[in-house]
């Protein structure tokens, strides 16, 4: 003990101990300096040169923040997923972004020739007038030149609701094990349950495999960014490597594996950067098919049950620190707000605070009293 | 659903976002065990708990910040890809040491490795010279930061190295002398010069 005497401000910030406490507060370290002080009192003024040290660097050389680091982490996760292919990051995204200018026109070059003969023409339509004539036999081909919405039927009973401007490429009859359709624009689909014939949506550079579900996808001509967002059902979304679209082998890449959406979820797929963002749709509607209505009188609930009644209701993960929150109690009738309205409510009574990420909603709370 | 959350509650920092997140070495090592044997969860843990030292580490070599993600990545990947070969004791020092040479292979490979080897003209200093209360104290933490980060910006590349190595990072001298290759009276060196400047740039 009687060495601590002997450092400089800057051989403490160098001290393990002192970091512990100083950085992460470290309980068995606070005690320890707290003592140290307290027996020292003449050293005070090295322990806040060295406090003060650490706090300054700490800060200064601090370059990134949360959110940007979470981004870099969702690119990891994607391409670790792709990493038995062992392509260096850097020339792969290049590839994809190249691509991507071409991508629609590309997918459906991939199914059939007849691309071949105009492909300008058709790089630039989102124009009704684009050729429909030129069909190879097994493909349909649906664009739609009105102004309102149009449903389009596929052979399984599937309803495709495509928007103005929207065009669907599919199969006249599904045969192979894959329902697979080609989307430019957006469209809703409301896809019938056929159990090991999972139903693949491919727009722009991102694939959306369902097993029975209902979900909006949106995926621009001139736009970098395709949405996915899922209504009933859960689907799996993945972008389409480089690879995939440069042979056309659409069926095996990494269809396995893909970030999980699931009801009042949405995804943006922005191929400028190959990033993937989930979130929560604007107003989380309450799951259709919850046997009962339920009730959001609240008297003296706890908030673990006020949390769980509200994350069943709309299919939404809402993660908080239970321990922190064991005191907080809700007497509030919140039967006609929106969930986010719901949940800022309860967070003013339990001065608590919360954030969307990733899809899921966190509460920081520092307790009730 | 809720339970699933619940579980989760402990990898997601939070209630304390702004704090690099205590990287004990025991505890990388167990997830560093684990990615090898295969579990790309536990690696992306590690590659979280790790991403902020990473990445401000490099920013000591280019203010490029997407060509230190992209560097990161690749990195991070190759990693992966070599987990099974790769042994590693300290494990935020290997994933420190292996950037700093990914970044000096993609200087060299852009022609742009000049930055690597800006010389600092150090004499031979005690390794004992040190700076008594190296910052005042009347000043608000605030303006302190905005000086002591203009302060070490004006540093040369190789001293805000090890600055950051030593009190950012908290490695000990021997261990900045091995992630550098210099020897440890370098280390004492460029320390020492940092931290005069910045005494003399803050007071």
């Amino acid at each position: 003990m009687a060495d601590y005497r002997n450092l400089s401000p800057e051989e403490l910030a160098a001290n393990e101990s002192f970091r512990r406490w100083i950085l992460f507060d470290s309980p068995q370290d606070r005690l320890f300096w707290k003592e140290w002080s307290a027996v020292n009192p003449d050293r005070s003024k090295v322990i806040e040169s060295a406090a003060r040290l650490l706090e300054l660097t700490e800060g200064a050389f601090n370059q990134i923040g949360d959110e940007e680091i979470g981004h870099e982490l969702e690119r990891l996760s994607v391409a670790l997923e792709s990493s038995g292919r062992e392509l260096p990051v850097r020339s792969r995204f290049r590839i994809v972004k190249w691509y991507f200018a071409a991508a629609a026109t590309f997918l459906l070059c991939v199914l059939g020739w007849w691309f071949y003969a105009q492909p300008e023409a058709d790089k630039n339509s989102g124009s009704p007038s684009a050729p429909v004539a030129h069909q190879p036999p097994a493909l349909e081909r649906k664009i739609n030149g009105t102004a309102k919405a149009e449903v389009v039927y596929l052979s399984d009973g599937s309803a495709v609701t495509l928007q103005p401007g929207s065009r669907l490429s599919y199969p006249s009859a599904f045969t192979g094990q894959k329902r697979e359709v080609f989307l430019t624009g957006e469209a809703f689909f409301d896809v019938v349950k056929k159990p090991g014939h999972p139903f693949i949506v491919y727009a722009g550079t991102l694939a959306t495999k369902v097993l029975g579900t209902s979900f909006r996808v949106r995926a621009l001509e001139n736009d970098r960014q395709v949405t996915v967002v899922v209504k009933t059902g859960k689907v799996s979304v993945f972008p389409i490597s480089a690879e995939g679209l440069k042979n056309g082998h659409l069926d095996d890449t990494g269809l396995k594996e893909g970030m999980i959406l699931t009801p009042n979820q949405k995804i943006v797929y922005n191929s400028g950067d190959s990033r993937l963002t989930r979130s929560l749709v604007e107003i989380p509607e309450m799951l259709t098919g919850t046997a009962t209505v339920r009730s959001f009188n609240f008297r003296a609930t706890p908030a673990r049950e006020v949390f769980a009644a509200l994350s069943e209701a709309y299919g939404v993960d809402i993660i908080f620190d239970q321990e922190a929150m064991r005191s907080c109690y809700l007497t509030a009738a919140l039967d006609h707000e929106p969930l986010f309205e719901k949940i800022d409510l309860i967070c003013k009574t339990f001065g608590a605070e919360f954030e969307q990420m990733d899809g899921t909603i966190i509460i920081s709370s520092r307790g009730c009293h | 659903m809720l339970n699933a959350c619940f579980s989760s509650i402990n990898q997601l920092p939070v209630t304390d976002q702004k704090r690099r997140t205590a990287g004990e070495n025991e505890l990388l090592l167990q997830l560093w065990q684990r990615s090898q044997d295969g579990d790309s969860v536990a690696f992306r843990d590690l590659a979280d708990r790790l991403y902020r030292s990473m990445f401000n580490y490099a920013y000591n070599f280019t203010r490029d910040r997407d060509f230190i993600k992209d560097t990161i990545q690749e990195l991070l990947i190759a990693i992966w890809v070599k987990r099974r070969r790769i042994r590693m004791e300290f494990v935020s020092l290997y994933f420190l040491r292996s950037l700093r040479n990914q970044l000096i292979q993609e200087f060299r490979r852009s022609g742009n490795s000049r930055v690597f080897f800006d010389v600092d003209d150090f004499g031979h200093l005690s390794d004992y010279h040190t700076i008594e209360g190296a910052l005042v104290e009347e000043e608000i933490l605030a303006d302190h930061l905005y000086k002591v980060r203009s302060a070490i910006e004006d540093l040369p590349r190789r001293q805000r190295e090890a600055v950051f190595l030593k009190y950012y990072e908290g490695v000990d001298n021997e261990k900045i002398a091995e992630i550098m290759q210099i020897n440890r009276q370098s280390v004492a060196n460029l320390l020492f010069r940092a931290l005069t400047a910045l005494k003399a740039q803050i007071v």
